[in-house]
């Protein structure tokens, strides 16, 4: 009986194991995974899953993508800050937990030296969102009004200290004008909102204003990024109207644990630029709209989130908001 | 007439092969998420959303909705079988639906359930076509204040869902309200109560909190009594309802979902509000309150009319507004945006075919589900004949499963494992689950709303007083309260609340 | 067992307490402007107030309901201690030992513990319902479930 029940249990595991027990030595050799910072539906989901999907062909492997929401990445980000860095571990968040949050909180990681940037996989745009009958037309507007009646113009934000309540806060500062903030859970909370004449100005992201501004119940005003955007190329840029450091962009990022071996990174960095280039990921990307044209890529995108983290701090400094 | 030709439009795209199988695997997989606890829609969702990338757009938009309302149907099947809920807006239908169970009566309840469910669905769409827009505007017209008296009207129901003590069920209220508000704080930015615990960033999270409640507290306390035989010994009477349960069920259905398709509307009330605002309602205009909590099937039918009549009226927002109410309508969202379909008041105008598509596609689903459910009633009650000992290793599987599907963390499993035995414990001194759950699920929006409100008023009390729609809600609310706790009639009073108040 | 409900009341009691403390720390601002702390504050006075006078009324009734000990069950609530233990362990090592290893064990407790005869068949038992369950999940809904460090199947 005993023999028994060792070759039951023995038939049992080859019966599982498949072709698990075939033998690699280069990587990848067995799955990858990647944690999802956000829940299941979101930009960062879609992005990352839609990614991982295409670059398993030039991998080898699966990739599998698991959601580990939980303070805006911070967890997922956490997670694999820790983790073994041979390649197996990736998260995949928006630099919400990289760049913006270390600063306004205490995170159980040093973003810039805890973790290996392996690639940009999407940019996330803000818009400055008016509903469509707004007596403010240009920007311009917005200030005058807040100046002549401090404390009155309703602006609705999601989270505090997000982007753009930073953006906000920037331009109250430039400004010296006195803007009342009324925190979201959400963007389809604040547009709501807006749509419903509660609030009187709010600056989602893409997926939050798109769908007004094409059904023409909102109006943008500017957008908070670099350059114009495509679809939208008679809003000009904060930058154009005279703000050129308040420029928001939310990047999203694939990275892993630190001290990840070079070829790892590369072999990773040069999957998830093929996969970027399938016609699923442009077609997807360019829906949602999160598509960047210039993706950066392993040193070049560490260096740039360094450019970036140290504007940010600067930026901090000068509006008076610290680290909790 | 315009409104005709374009429903047959779109009959005509929904009856096409394609769509009628996607719609068939939609509902199918909605049910097994509803009926499985703790595995939801969205998880099932999330998974075929990339699928869908290469299937034509209309298909997957029905698949996908399918798997919503038809988790709806499926959630009360555990809910009436084992008292537990499928999904958090199946919990109140544990109430009756489990008694009337144990009484024999499981195959009248999930029929009522099917039936009701149907009923509402339908009426939901009805709705959905002729008063998307009329709707839409007054969900739009649901600002801070607003939601804050609608929120504080529904907290004032749990006094209607206690079976015992009213004193131990408004600690519960607290208790629920207290845990809501453990994790990072929307409006300061702070994090709250979570003594630096990684996991509770986000809070402790509903389904853990609900499996461990309903699920493992259940098991542990069956465990004690019954083991060898199966759960209910009484001869199972009847697989369908009679025509007296259908007298008594008609007016409860149609109640159910007018209030179901109201509150589905709004963000973030949906489905779980509903079910817990009807059957409060269905005891309070009861003309025999105390048989509710005992196998009153109109605390069956409906709670059930409700959730479903409450997902119908969810896309109201998501297809005229472009807004989506709550978590499963983003990820709609997100696919209708993957197939370069924007949802708002121009869908309606560029995308007829779709819009009229998916709505007629819900008509012709409902249909697969009423014939879905119906035969499988009869397995259904099958179940509650196996001897627990062999039944509750499977229950506690699923619950399992279940939770650790939602973030992969081991951590929610010990968040329900800690609820169960905190639950089964509570329930040996009389302090029953249901009011914390409501508390926790309006906890912070509720918070949230006041907040937003006093910043926008600058502290002032009376913006919720002034607005009208505010000012309603928190008068039907004192109503409420008053007449709860005093009664017009001694009878009904004692009735509601039950002897023991203090 | 007629102390449980005063000492659960006396837990609530505590609990509330507790956060009425951490409530104060994370600031309760004003009614006018309240702060993080102002509605966890409000709902643990709440809860502070209806426990204290219920365990007032508990203690009361229990001193006064002396002598009858009733037969309490022991047998079956070491049992189910038994499996709060199993379940507890489970969490623990779920992720180490991978979900079909683990799962297994558990479920030859859970049946075990309530039924200590036909072991053979008990184990059997856990492997279909163990393998059945993964082939479903994961196998053919795609849920994500832990491989452990066996990876057996994966």
């Amino acid at each position: 009986m005993k023999r028994g029940w060792r070759v039951f249990f023995a038939c049992w595991v080859m019966f599982l194991s498949g072709n698990a027990m075939a033998a690699e030595t280069a990587y990848p050799d067995k799955p990858i995974e990647i944690l999802i910072g956000y829940g299941p539906g979101g930009g960062t989901d879609l992005g990352t899953r839609v990614v991982a999907e295409e670059a398993k062909k030039y991998l080898g492997q699966e990739v599998v993508c698991i959601n580990k929401p939980g303070g805006a990445g911070r967890v997922a980000v956490t997670l694999v800050s820790k983790a073994k860095p041979d390649g197996y571990s990736l998260v995949s968040a928006t630099d919400s937990s990289l760049l913006l949050i270390p600063h306004l909180e205490k995170v159980a990681y040093k973003p810039l030296t805890d973790l290996t940037f392996i690639a940009q996989y999407g940019t996330l745009d803000f818009g400055l969102t008016v509903i469509a009958n707004s007596p403010f037309k240009t920007f311009k507007d917005v200030i005058q009004f807040a100046r002549a009646n401090p404390d009155k113009l309703t602006w609705g934000i999601i989270g505090v200290g997000s982007a753009d309540h930073v953006a906000a806060q920037a331009i109250a500062h430039r400004e010296n004008i006195k803007i009342k903030f009324i925190p979201f859970d959400g963007a389809a909370s604040s547009m709501t909102a807006l749509l419903g004449g509660h609030i009187m100005i709010t600056a989602p992201a893409s997926s939050g204003y798109a769908p007004h501004v094409k059904a023409k119940s909102a109006r943008l005003l500017a957008v908070l990024g670099e350059d114009r955007l495509d679809q939208y190329s008679d809003v000009p840029t904060l930058k154009e109207l005279g703000y050129p450091e308040i420029v928001f962009q939310s990047w999203y990022v694939i990275s892993g644990p630190k001290n990840m071996d070079k070829a790892v990174v590369k072999k990773l960095a040069d999957a998830f630029k093929k996969a970027m280039t399938a016609p699923s990921f442009i077609k997807m990307a360019n829906e949602i709209e999160i598509y960047t044209k210039k993706p950066l890529f392993g040193d070049e995108l560490r260096d740039a989130l360094v450019k970036r983290d140290k504007t940010m701090e600067e930026l901090f400094t000068k509006l008076g908001i610290v680290a909790k | 007439m315009d409104l005709v030709h374009s429903v047959i439009l779109g009959f005509q795209a929904s009856l096409q092969p394609i769509n009628l199988l996607y719609c068939l695997i939609g509902v199918t997989i909605g049910t097994l998420t509803g009926v499985l606890p703790g595995i939801g829609p969205t998880g099932a969702m999330a998974l075929l959303l990339p699928a869908t990338f290469h299937a034509p757009p209309l298909a997957s938009i029905i698949m996908l909705a399918g798997i919503y309302y038809g988790s709806q149907y499926g959630g009360s099947t555990t809910s009436i079988l084992v008292n537990i809920p499928g999904e958090p807006s199946s919990i109140v239908t544990c109430f009756d639906g489990n008694q009337m169970a144990r009484q024999g009566r499981a195959g009248p309840a999930l029929g009522i359930s099917a039936f009701g469910s149907f009923i509402a669905g339908t009426i939901g769409l009805v709705g959905l076509m002729l008063l998307a827009r009329p709707l839409a505007n007054l969900a739009l017209s649901f600002g801070p204040p607003e939601f804050f008296s609608l929120m504080i009207m529904g907290l004032i129901i749990l006094v209607y869902l206690t079976q015992k003590s009213l004193t131990k069920a408004i600690c519960m209220g607290a208790l629920g309200l207290i845990l809501s508000y453990v994790g990072t704080d929307l409006i300061s930015g702070q994090i709250r109560y979570t003594f630096d615990i990684d996991p509770l960033l986000d809070g402790i999270g509903i389904v853990p909190i609900v499996m461990g409640l309903f699920g493992v507290t259940e098991v542990f306390e069956n465990l004690e009594e019954t083991v060898e035989t199966s759960l209910y010994q009484t001869h199972i009477k009847g697989l369908l309802p009679s025509r007296k349960d259908w007298a008594a069920s008609i007016w409860p259905i149609i109640r159910g979902t007018v209030i179901g398709f109201f509150l589905g509307i709004l963000p973030g009330g949906g489905a779980v509000l509903a079910s817990f605002v009807a059957y409060a309602v269905e005891k309070r205009i009861s003309k025999h309150p105390e048989q509710f909590g005992k196998g009153a099937i109109e605390g069956v039918a409906s709670p059930e009319s409700a959730n479903n009549a409450a997902s119908s009226s969810a896309f109201i927002p998501l297809l005229s507004l472009g807004i989506p109410p709550n978590v499963v309508m983003a990820m709609l969202f997100a696919g209708l945006m993957i197939h370069g379909i924007t949802p708002g008041p121009l869908l309606l105008q560029n995308r007829p075919d779709i819009f009229w598509g998916v709505i007629a596609s819900m008509y012709v689903g409902n249909v697969m589900l009423l014939v879905l459910n119906l035969p499988m009633i009869g397995i259904w009650v099958q179940i509650t004949k196996i001897p627990f000992r062999l039944l509750f290793p499977l229950i506690i599987l699923i619950c399992i499963i279940g939770v650790y599907s939602i973030s992969n963390s081991t951590f929610d499993l010990m968040v329900m494992i800690i609820f169960g035995v905190v639950g089964y414990i509570m329930k040996k001194c009389e302090y029953e689950p249901a009011p914390l759950i409501l508390a926790y699920v309006l906890g912070p929006k509720m918070e949230q709303a006041m907040r937003q409100s006093l910043i926008m008023s600058d502290g002032s009390f009376t913006i919720f007083i002034v607005r009208p729609i505010s000012g309603v809600c928190l008068a039907v609310a004192a109503f409420l309260l008053i007449t709860a706790v005093t009664g017009f009639s001694k009878k009904k009073r004692l009735a509601v609340l039950p002897d023991e108040t203090i | 067992m007629r102390w449980l409900k005063p000492v659960v009341s006396l837990f609530l009691v505590c609990f509330s307490l507790l956060v009425l403390i951490v409530s104060r720390q994370l600031g309760i601002g004003s009614v006018q402007s309240p702060g993080p702390g102002f509605m966890g504050f409000l709902a643990a006075a709440l809860l502070f107030t209806l426990a204290s006078i219920t365990l007032v009324k508990e203690s009361l009734a229990a001193v006064k309901e002396k002598g009858e000990a009733t037969a309490n069950n022991w047998g079956v609530l070491a049992k189910i201690l038994i499996l709060i233990a199993a379940l507890c362990c489970y969490t623990l090592v779920l992720e180490l030992l991978g979900y079909l290893v683990a799962t297994v064990i558990l479920m030859f407790v859970m049946l075990y513990v309530f039924n200590p005869k036909k072991v053979y068949w008990q184990l059997a038992v856990s492997f279909v319902i163990t393998t059945s369950s993964y082939l479903v999940f994961h196998t053919l809904l795609q849920v994500v479930l832990p491989a452990g460090i066996f990876r057996i199947g994966w």
